[in-house]
This record gives structure tokens, C-alpha cells and sequence, in this order.
């Protein structure tokens, strides 16, 4: 019951793009066509999943025996960018399909503060292992929820007419304002 | 503190060492040859060869999907570089270049006062413009603003000016204008290009067979630039000198200003005179060619076809050779259309444009001892037994005697001669004049 209370609360309540507002920088840039948000979506819960179970164990296991909580950032960058670049090796070698679906966007998760929003919010939660695993694939699942939801209403953007001023960036930002006023009527459910 | 910097070289360390055994047991072989042409791309990932990136261009040039010379940014260095990495042939990377086809500007007077956004895209929509034609530039240049190399400027007379050294053809001036006047193409695309009934164009111009954008030259010649208006006409029509002479001009019967009580515009004598203007001047007035390729071609025969396929493909960048009988060219008018006042130095004039574009004349006896058309014969393939007819003669022997005939030489003296059919052996022969290419065409 617990870990469906936070799945319902990482997704919904506190989703990470639309109530949080990290990692925007691939909401609007990957969000043009259903496709590569899709795409984008799987690799964000691919790496978040087990960047927030790595960097908790860095965490729980190294940083805070030795009383190094303050190397927090530099030592989850440092894992998150390896643990990218190694899930890119792997996929190019065992899952040439996924990698070549992915793309670019696989790198580019190196950089998203979406990533390492999450985990130190684990840490900063105090959750648990479990819970870590739990609220981590919540957060990425909301990722993707957001991504691809934005991604539709932009598809279905490119057959309206916008006035020029308002093309491309400018109406995808007040779209997402939109849609993010849309996610508070979650706020209070948990 | 040292406790602090032996876990993160710890870290380091361990990620390091993951990565590199992770690179080597989820190693993949790529084809080298990809990031080798990644390299002489530009790099810039604009996407302007139609793939993802330079990434996704140089997998396709690995793949044989497209062609070394793809990359619009890059020079043509880089498509040679490339086609030696694939080992192919690098082709001709031609370059495109924008062109206005509008010259109108501040001739098309105003409708109303225009106190809007200075913009086209604004303009546009406040009907159609504030100019009275409303198929022209609206001159408040758009594409001078979305030009990132300052290759558009805008004119005297208001409409913009293209500045082809600076434009790269990344064609982002035509995508704004709300006309659709401005066109990116490479030469051979403008070249080998026929004006269809549809196209909006002067009346003139769509009916000249030759395509010549008459409004443009005119427009030029007004302005005093005859080398411009030589260059426009030269475009489409290599021989303006011999067609300003005998051009037979329907252009005229079409002209809007024969229709508006008035007379039509001489559009074929200004045509004569800026071929004579250049003429006169001594020079030759460069026209541009295309990067030079190895490819050769032998053309028979140096009559005005013969003379303008030259031409064209000598623009293209494959060089001609001419086989042909007459030392002169018969393209000339002097040779070819015996009129008293005919400037006879323009043959020579002629020879020597093309010798200074490295074309190459190889002069043979006559054309029935060609070696294609005797291997006709032999094979009793003849096209034309004209051999075998009594009184035979050539069209260049035919024309030359005619032109050398004093007092005589006229085009009227070539029409009688033809009407009594003195030139012709027998009343149902082919004429012979017509054996070969039409003279009096181009």
C-alpha cells in the first residue's frame, strides 16, 4: 500500500516535469514527435530506475560511513554520466534496436537534471532502498507520462494555426503551462 | 580531506575501469570509414542534406545511400576528400544558389499607404500587398533578414538583390517570402528547365522559345547594364547575336503593350542591340560554369545546335570538341544568313569566346567521309542517301557561296534561290539544306 501511495505521488501529485519542473529541457526539445518522446520516455526509466538505485547505494553505503554527504553532487555526477555511457555500450551491443530508437537522446540523459533531481530527492526523502527503487521508477514513469501527453498535444499543435510570433517554442511553453496547471488538480490526493 | 579524495578516486576508478572493460566486451564493429567521412563534413549538424545530422549523412555516404558531395555547408574540398575515403567518383558538387526572378520593385506603383509592421509576412496579408501588382516583391525584405550570410541586399529600385559569392543556398530566404519569388537551384536545375503554361510569367516570355527572361533584360538595358542584359539573355540563348538579327520575335505579337494601344516593345531589335554593344566593346562578358569535370564530348557539326549543345554543356562543366566541315562557324551570320550588313568579324569574335572557354575544333574534310556516317552507309544504314545525288552540295558550301556573291547577298537572294528550288537537284529530293541542322533556327 505504501509503495502504491508513492507510484500515485511520483507520478501525479509530484511529477517531476509538470509539478517539479526539472528536466525540462527534453520536455520541449524531444517533445516534437510522439515517436522520439517515446523513445526518450524509455530511457529515462531505463537510467533513472538505476541511477536512483546506484547513487542511493554510493549514498547510504560509502558517502555516509565515511561522513562525506557533502561530495553528494559531485560523486551522483560522476555515476550518473558512467552509468550512461556504460547502459549505451550495453544497448549497442545487446539491443541494437532500442539503441538506434533511442538515438541521441540516450547521451543526452547524461545531462538531464531530471536524472539527478531524483536522486537526491530519494536522498533527501530519506527513503529506503525499496523505497528509492519505487519512487525512482515513479518519478521516471511520470517522465514519460508528461513527455508523452505534451507530445500529443504538439502534434495536434502543428495542425492548428498559430500566429507566427507564438510558432514552435513559444506555444509549446504556454502549452506546458497549460498542462502543468492541469497536473495541480492532483495536488492534495495524497 | 584524504579520506574524502581516496573515495572519489575510488569512484572514479571503479566507473573508469567498468567503462573500459564494458568497452571492450560490448565492443561492436563500426566501419571505420564513417567517422572518417564524419570528419571532412562541416559539422554542423544543420540537416541541410536532408539527414538527422552529419552523424546520420556520414553512415549514409558509407551505405552508398547518398552521393560524397551531399553536405551544402561544406566546400567542394570536402566532397573530393570524401569520394577518396569511399573511393568513388566525387561528381560535381554544383552549388545553389538563390535567384529573384522579380524585378519589379518601385515600378509597380503603390495601392495605399502602408503604416504597418515592416515586414512582407505582414504586408501580405493587408491585401496582398501595397504595390498594384500582387504577384510581385513587396520589397520589405524578409529575406534580407533571414539571409545569416548577408548575401541579400536590398537594390535601388525595391526589390532585393542577391549577392551570388556570399549565398550558400540554404534557401532560407525562400521559405520567407510570402510571394514565392525567390527560388534556390543549382545552375543545371535552372538550365535544363522548360516554362510550362501555368507559370505566371510576362506574356513575352512565355512565349520566346528560347525561354529568355525578356521583362529582366529589358529592365537591364534601361538601367544602362548591357552586360547584364547580355548575360540574361545568354542564360537561355547563346547565339543572341545571330538571333537578334533573324529571330523571327512572336515574343512582340504577345506584348502587353501591342494590346494597350500602343506598339509592341522591338524586344528582338534591343536584343541586337546589346549583342552588337557587346560585340563592339572588344570583350567577352563572363558567364558562370559550373566546377570543371573531366567529362568530354564530341559535338558534329558547328551549326547553331551544335554550337549552343556547346554551349550548354560547356556550362555544365563537360567540355566540348567540335567536328566539323566549315572553318568558320556556321553559327555565325555572317556565314550562315548572307545579309550585306552582317558585321563579318563576328565569327571571329565567336572563335574566340570559345577558344577562351577551351573548346576544342577539330576540322574535318566533309561530312560524308565522317567515319559514324560512312559506317552508316556501309551498313546500309544511310539516313539520307544524298551522296548519290546529282548537283549535291553542303548547307555551309551552299550558304558561302551565296554570302560571297556580291551585291546578291541577302537573305531575299537566299529565298529566291529557294523558291526556284535552284538548290535543290530533283522537285521531290530532300532539300538539302535542311540535311544536317536548320540554319535559320536556334
Amino acid at each position: 500500500m505504501e509503495y502504491i501511495e508513492l507510484i500515485v505521488a511520483t507520478i501525479f501529485v509530484n511529477n517531476i516535469l509538470l509539478a517539479q519542473f526539472l528536466g525540462n529541457c527534453p520536455f520541449l526539445g524531444t517533445s516534437k514527435k510522439m515517436e522520439t518522446a517515446a523513445g526518450m520516455a524509455m530511457a529515462v526509466i531505463f537510467v533513472l530506475v538505476m541511477a536512483g538505485v546506484i547513487t542511493w547505494v554510493i549514498y547510504a553505503w560509502l558517502l555516509v560511513p565515511y561522513k562525506l554527504e557533502f561530495l553528494r553532487t559531485i560523486a551522483f555526477i560522476l555515476v550518473i554520466a558512467s552509468l550512461v555511457q556504460f547502459v549505451e555500450m550495453f544497448l549497442k551491443k545487446s539491443m541494437p534496436a532500442l539503441y538506434a530508437g533511442l538515438g541521441i537522446f540516450l547521451p543526452l540523459i547524461t545531462t538531464n537534471c531530471a536524472v539527478f533531481g531524483v536522486c537526491v530527492l530519494n536522498i533527501d526523502k530519506e527513503f529506503g532502498f525499496m523505497q528509492s527503487l519505487v519512487a525512482s521508477f515513479g518519478y521516471a514513469a511520470g517522465f514519460g507520462l508528461a513527455l508523452i501527453l505534451f507530445a500529443g498535444v504538439r502534434e495536434r499543435i502543428l495542425l492548428a494555426r498559430v500566429p507566427k510570433p507564438l510558432q514552435d517554442t513559444s506555444i509549446a511553453l504556454v502549452t506546458a503551462g497549460v498542462l502543468s496547471l492541469s497536473f495541480y488538480a492532483f495536488r492534495g490526493m495524497v | 580531506m584524504v579520506i574524502a579524495i581516496l573515495v572519489m578516486l575510488g569512484i572514479g576508478a571503479a566507473c573508469g575501469i567498468i567503462l573500459s572493460v564494458a568497452s571492450k566486451v560490448f565492443y561492436v564493429y563500426e566501419d571505420p570509414r564513417i567517422s572518417q567521412v564524419e570528419y571532412f563534413l562541416a559539422g554542423a549538424n544543420c540537416g541541410g542534406c536532408g539527414f538527422a545530422g552529419c552523424g546520420a549523412a556520414a553512415v549514409a555516404i558509407v551505405e552508398g545511400k547518398a552521393s560524397p558531395g551531399i553536405c551544402v555547408a561544406a566546400d567542394s574540398e570536402s566532397a573530393i576528400n570524401i569520394a577518396g575515403v569511399m573511393g568513388v567518383d566525387p561528381g560535381t558538387a554544383e552549388p545553389i544558389k538563390s535567384l529573384n526572378t522579380c524585378s519589379g520593385g518601385d515600378r509597380a506603383v503603390d495601392k495605399f499607404i502602408y503604416n504597418g509592421a515592416m515586414s512582407c509576412a505582414a504586408m501580405a496579408t493587408l491585401y496582398g500587398g501595397k504595390r498594384v501588382c500582387s504577384i510581385g516583391c513587396m520589397g520589405m525584405g524578409d529575406c534580407i533578414k533571414a539571409c545569416k550570410f548577408d548575401a541579400i541586399h536590398m537594390g535601388p529600385h525595391g526589390f532585393p538583390v542577391i549577392d551570388e559569392f556570399k549565398c550558400v543556398g540554404c534557401g532560407a530566404c525562400a521559405s520567407v517570402c510570402p510571394k514565392n519569388l525567390l527560388s534556390v537551384k543549382s545552375m543545371s536545375q535552372r538550365l535544363l528547365v522548360f516554362n510550362e503554361e501555368d507559370q505566371a510569367l510576362a506574356p513575352c516570355q512565355q512565349t520566346c522559345p528560347a525561354e529568355i527572361d525578356i521583362p529582366k533584360y529589358i529592365h537591364l538595358i534601361k538601367e544602362g547594364d548591357y552586360e547584364g542584359a547580355v548575360n540574361t539573355i545568354r542564360e537561355r540563348n547563346p547565339l543572341l547575336l545571330s538571333c537578334g538579327r533573324v529571330c523571327p520575335h512572336p515574343c512582340e505579337n504577345y506584348c502587353r503593350r501591342a494590346i494597350e494601344d500602343d506598339e509592341a516593345v522591338s524586344i528582338n531589335q534591343l536584343k541586337r542591340f546589346v549583342a552588337d554593344y557587346e560585340m563592339n566593346s572588344g570583350r567577352r562578358y563572363p558567364i558562370s560554369c559550373a566546377p570543371d569535370t573531366d567529362k568530354r564530348v564530341a559535338i558534329i557539326g558547328g551549326g547553331p545546335a551544335g554550337v549552343s549543345c556547346a554551349y550548354f554543356l560547356r556550362r555544365l562543366a563537360i567540355i566540348p570538341r567540335f567536328m566539323k566541315t566549315c572553318p568558320n562557324w556556321v553559327a555565325s551570320p555572317a556565314m550562315a544568313f548572307p545579309n550585306t550588313d552582317c558585321p563579318t568579324r563576328f565569327s571571329t569574335g565567336k572563335s574566340r569566346v570559345f577558344s577562351t572557354w577551351g573548346l576544342m575544333c577539330t576540322t574535318t574534310p566533309a561530312w560524308g567521309v565522317i567515319s559514324p556516317f560512312r559506317a552508316c552507309e556501309k551498313k546500309a544504314m544511310t539516313p539520307f542517301s544524298w551522296a548519290s545525288v546529282p548537283g549535291r552540295t553542303t548547307n555551309w558550301a551552299f550558304l558561302g557561296r551565296i554570302s560571297r556573291a556580291s551585291g546578291r547577298g541577302s537573305i531575299s537572294c537566299l529565298q529566291s534561290r529557294i523558291r526556284r528550288k535552284s538548290a535543290f537537284p530533283s522537285a521531290n529530293a530532300r532539300p538539302l539544306w535542311a540535311v544536317g541542322t536548320p540554319p535559320l533556327t536556334v
